[in-house]
């Protein structure tokens, strides 16, 4: 698939007073910052949003000198911005970081393929090593094989964990224990939102945390766009012509997040700020003591808990899990005697398992 | 009658049988927006069920970012922002994975 | 036509949280779930029950309540009543508790509102038939009062590094909580200063008033559109207080606990309960749900939100969000509020040894400094002027009426800067004055002495019911 830079406007005109950027006030502003809502000509917005990221990066100490940093590419919005600005970043300020691109290949034709090739694209372009994983090779099943037997549902639970691990799995083999991933505020701040519509308090503490560490696992994650709001990212991407890939993938998102998701751009078209809004409160947002939360129950030794050991190990695959056995090596045993059985019965009665299958025979033409 | 260009970007060519820049000739005096908006509706999207992916509440909807000329449509009066022949608007969708 | 699922008996009116209900059973689950929060603990049942002093005597406890004519302060009034009719009938004319209505009007209109409703609330069968309504008063405040003879501040916040000053304002002209009003740049601003004031106002009034409870009559609909909308408004570091009824209220002298006795109760709930036992009339200002009312279940189907997305509150919106979920609507609000119930306040923020400072409008605890950390996020400098042109354009800029009234800004920004004392300003009061033209309000210097100062109270007149 090929790739062509936005048309450039050709209109120009005298400029009014009340048009001029509100920091310089010298050039025609171009963008409402939904943050302050502040308006910025092109020139300051690019100054402003590469800045702030790069704030970002030394108030929370993310990366050390010296250090493989891998980016998780997907050739979409985010990552592409990200590792266009990662380089741009590390020779700018001199980070002294090395930087790998890091992709995943689900294994989701029409979708997976395309983005791929503009991640190719952007290795070239950026002159980064590129490394790419697929789950055929990782868990020798493709995510169209896993909805085929376990239906759409389930496919951003499956593909999610499978993604996670697969990311540490391939940082993991390139030798580097830090990957940077595109979550920008606007994930963060419907993450959080979520979790407090679902009461997923156990979530909530964490969600806006900007370094994190999946199950036991030694490679850390950071996420420089945490402050950085999806509209402005979008139109960074747009200014400066960034080739990236953008097609919904073929198994809609979660049914829950969309609402969320609805929620959340009703409340930025009244208060755009909501967002970093929201993350300012996730990040005050403190659970009491278990004990204090179940204060009439008779307290109970808080050690009794059995406690991560480092080190620890999924006996299946081996691979480093807070568990005995790792959540990937569980939905993949969930998914064999599923796909013994569905051999077994042809009739596959779940509509949307029927429905992908369909789809599934008409992708392999 | 005035003369733009309309590029639907960020996968929004989903709704325009997958073209993503048109060139239009809009045959309305004094031509706004909400004319190029509505010509969009009635004469561009082919699949009925997709104009709610592009409108809401009589507006584009939230999460697709307008740009008048590279300016984003807040800083032009929106809807009412009057045509002028070369003008480049664009619609870019902001929901696609990251 | 089904009958009640409780009583087998009446027919059945009501349908909520899939159970069908008659008028009788309904008003009993109902007031049996405000029962139950009003005699949840030690503390608070101490308040209301009726208790003997070893010498035959017997306490009387002191509660205020925030009563605005609204369907759940009705009909939270509306269960008291019946409390203290049935302590008083089971007592032989005694009663555990005194209530002090408390109700701020926003001008003479609203004022003649609340009188004449509390006029016919007091005229009614219903509240009239005894000598109940002894044992409460009300109290009618004029918001003003927030402004009226306190020491004024101008508090500003800082354009680039968004701090906050404040410097004394001794203008001769009387500020308004209208003026204010108008200052702001939306309804939800609007909203938010407004709720301010009120509750700082009620709590006042408890405070100075001896109460040792206040009850405020929120729904757990409100509750939880309160707790998300906080969230969204950068609030979160307040959920935890805000729902607090188990600690005295430290702001405001720590004699007085909050509690919400209509915190199991849904919203559709309190309006079918004002429906249903005729207390409609005595609404101001309100409109009611319908929903549950199984008579009208179909006109209810084809309802629309008229209001456009664009011109609603941050809470409003949340609550369209609660009303969309339809079948899930009480099963997400429940979960919404007991989120909420499992926070804490955000106090491992502080440094060691360190106090909450209290921010200088809503008086809230701030635990981390938000002018430190929207410095971090937000860049406000820019790119240099580069060219012939674009120097001409600057220039045109700062001649202009913007680039005056900018000058103005950081004129009075260095008066300020120079002349005043940096005050504490929390997160969401920092973003609504940030968004206000000129990025300042005045404001009441709120100090200890503030809190003492005398509310100016309307009088009702002996035949407005001063004698009740």
């Amino acid at each position: 698939m090929s790739w062509a830079p936005p048309t450039d406007p050709v209109n120009k005109k005298p400029l009014k007073v009340s048009q001029l950027c509100e920091i310089c006030h010298c050039r025609k502003a171009v963008i409402k910052r939904p943050k302050n809502l502040q308006k910025v000509c092109k020139e300051c917005f690019f100054y402003v949003f590469e800045t702030e990221i790069h704030n970002t990066i030394v108030n929370n100490n993310l990366f050390q000198r010296g250090e493989k940093v891998a980016v998780g590419a997907s050739g979409g919005k985010d990552s592409t911005v990200l590792c266009y600005l990662m380089k741009l970043l590390n020779e700018r300020y001199d980070y002294g970081i090395d930087i790998y691109l890091l992709s995943i290949d689900e294994g989701i034709v029409g979708y997976r393929d395309d983005s791929l090739a503009t991640v190719m694209r952007n290795q070239k372009q950026y002159g980064l090593p590129l490394e790419i994983f697929s789950f055929r090779d990782l868990y020798n099943w493709t995510m169209d094989e896993i909805v085929a037997v376990a239906g759409i549902r389930n496919s951003c639970t499956y593909c999610g964990v499978f993604r996670r691990q697969a990311l540490d799995r391939g940082a993991q083999k390139l030798g580097i224990n830090h990957v940077v991933t595109g979550h920008n505020a606007d994930d963060m701040a419907e993450t959080v939102l979520m979790n407090i519509l679902r009461g997923d308090v156990a979530r909530l503490e964490k969600s806006t945390a900007i370094v994190t560490s999946s199950g036991g696992s030694p490679i850390k994650r950071t996420k420089p766009f945490k402050y950085s709001y999806q509209k402005e990212i979008v139109l960074y991407a747009h200014y400066k012509k960034l080739d990236y890939f953008s097609t919904e993938c073929t198994y809609a998102p979660e049914a829950f997040r969309g609402t969320a998701r609805e929620l959340m751009k009703n409340l930025e078209a009244v208060r755009p700020s909501c967002i970093i809004d929201i993350i300012r409160s996730g990040e005050n947002l403190v659970l009491k003591e278990k004990e204090q939360r179940f204060a009439k129950k008779p307290a109970t030794s808080s050690s009794s808990k059995p406690q991560f050991v480092d080190g620890n190990r999924c006996e299946r695959c081996n691979y480093l899990s807070s568990n005995k056995i790792c959540k990937a090596c569980m939905l993949l045993e969930g998914l064999e005697k599923t796909r013994a059985s569905v051999t077994i019965e042809s009739d596959v009665s779940s509509h949307g398992a029927a429905k992908t299958l369909r789809n599934l025979e008409k992708l392999s033409f | 009658m005035v003369k733009v260009k309309v590029e639907f970007l960020g996968g929004l060519d989903v709704v325009v049988n997958k073209v993503r820049v048109h060139d239009i000739n809009l045959m309305v005096d004094n031509a706004t927006l909400r004319d190029l908006v509505n010509y969009i509706c009635n004469d561009m999207i082919t699949n009925p069920n997709d104009i709610e992916v592009f409108i809401e509440d009589e507006s584009i909807r939230p999460g697709i970012i307008t740009l008048i000329n590279d300016t984003d449509w807040e800083l032009e009066g929106e809807m009412e922002y009057e045509l002028e022949d070369g003008d480049v608007i664009s619609f870019t969708s902001t929901l696609h994975g990251g | 036509m089904d009958n009640c699922q409780r009583c087998k008996k009446q027919r059945a009116v009501i349908k909520s949280r899939k159970e069908t209900f008659c008028e009788e059973c309904f008003a009993k689950f109902v007031s049996l779930k405000q029962r139950k929060r009003m005699m949840g603990d030690d503390f608070y049942r101490d308040v209301f029950k009726v208790s003997y002093n070893k010498d035959g005597t017997h306490g009387v406890g002191k509660v205020a309540m925030g009563f605005d004519f609204q369907s759940s302060s009705l009909v939270a009034l509306d269960v008291i009543i019946q409390v203290l009719r049935e302590q008083n009938r089971q007592h032989r004319g005694k009663v555990g508790f005194e209530l002090d209505l408390v109700s701020i009007y926003k001008d003479e209109e609203n004022l003649n509102q609340f009188k004449n409703s509390w006029q016919e609330i007091i005229s009614s069968e219903r509240y009239s038939g005894d000598d109940i309504l002894n044992h409460i008063k009300i109290h009618l405040i004029d918001v003003n009062t927030f402004y009226n003879d306190k020491i004024l501040r101008q508090i500003l916040v800082h354009n680039i590094d968004f701090n906050a000053m404040a410097m004394k304002w001794e203008e001769d002209d009387k500020f308004t909580v209208a003026g204010l009003l108008k200052l702001c740049p939306n309804r939800n601003t609007r909203n938010d200063f407004w709720n301010t004031i009120v509750q700082h106002t009620v709590k006042k009034f408890a405070m100075q008033s001896h109460c040792s409870v206040l009850i405020w009559g929120h729904s757990m609909t409100r509750l939880a559109d309160q707790i998300l909308g906080m969230v969204i408004k950068g609030r979160g570091a307040h959920v935890a207080s805000s729902l607090d009824t188990d600690n005295f209220d430290v702001s405001y002298g720590g004699s007085f606990k909050n509690l919400y006795p209509m915190k199991d109760i849904l919203l559709s709930e309190i309006d079918a309960y004002t429906i249903s036992q005729g207390l409609e009339s005595y609404l101001v200002d309100y409109t009611l749900r319908r929903s549950l009312l199984i008579a009208e279940e179909d006109a209810n189907k084809d309802k629309t939100n008229s209001m456009l997305v664009k011109n609603m509150t941050i809470n409003e919106l949340v609550r369209k969000y609660y009303d969309d979920m339809e079948g899930e609507y009480s099963n997400i609000v429940s979960t919404v509020l007991r989120t909420g119930d499992k926070l804490q306040t955000p106090v491992k923020y502080l440094e060691e040894g360190e106090s909450a400072k209290k921010c200088s409008v809503c008086s809230n605890a701030i635990y981390s400094d938000p002018s430190l950390w929207l410095r971090s996020i937000t860049v406000i400098k820019g790119h240099p002027i580069e060219t012939e042109e674009e120097q001409v354009y600057y220039n045109q800029w700062k001649e202009s009426k913007v680039g005056i009234e900018t000058e103005q800004y950081m004129k009075l920004k260095d008066t300020v800067w120079e002349n005043g004392e940096a005050i504490p300003l929390c997160y969401g009061c920092t973003i609504n004055l940030n968004g206000i033209k000129g990025k300042n309000i005045i404001w009441p210097k709120n100090d200890k002495e503030e809190l003492q100062n005398v509310l100016d109270e309307y009088q009702l007149t002996d035949d407005e019911g001063e004698d009740i």
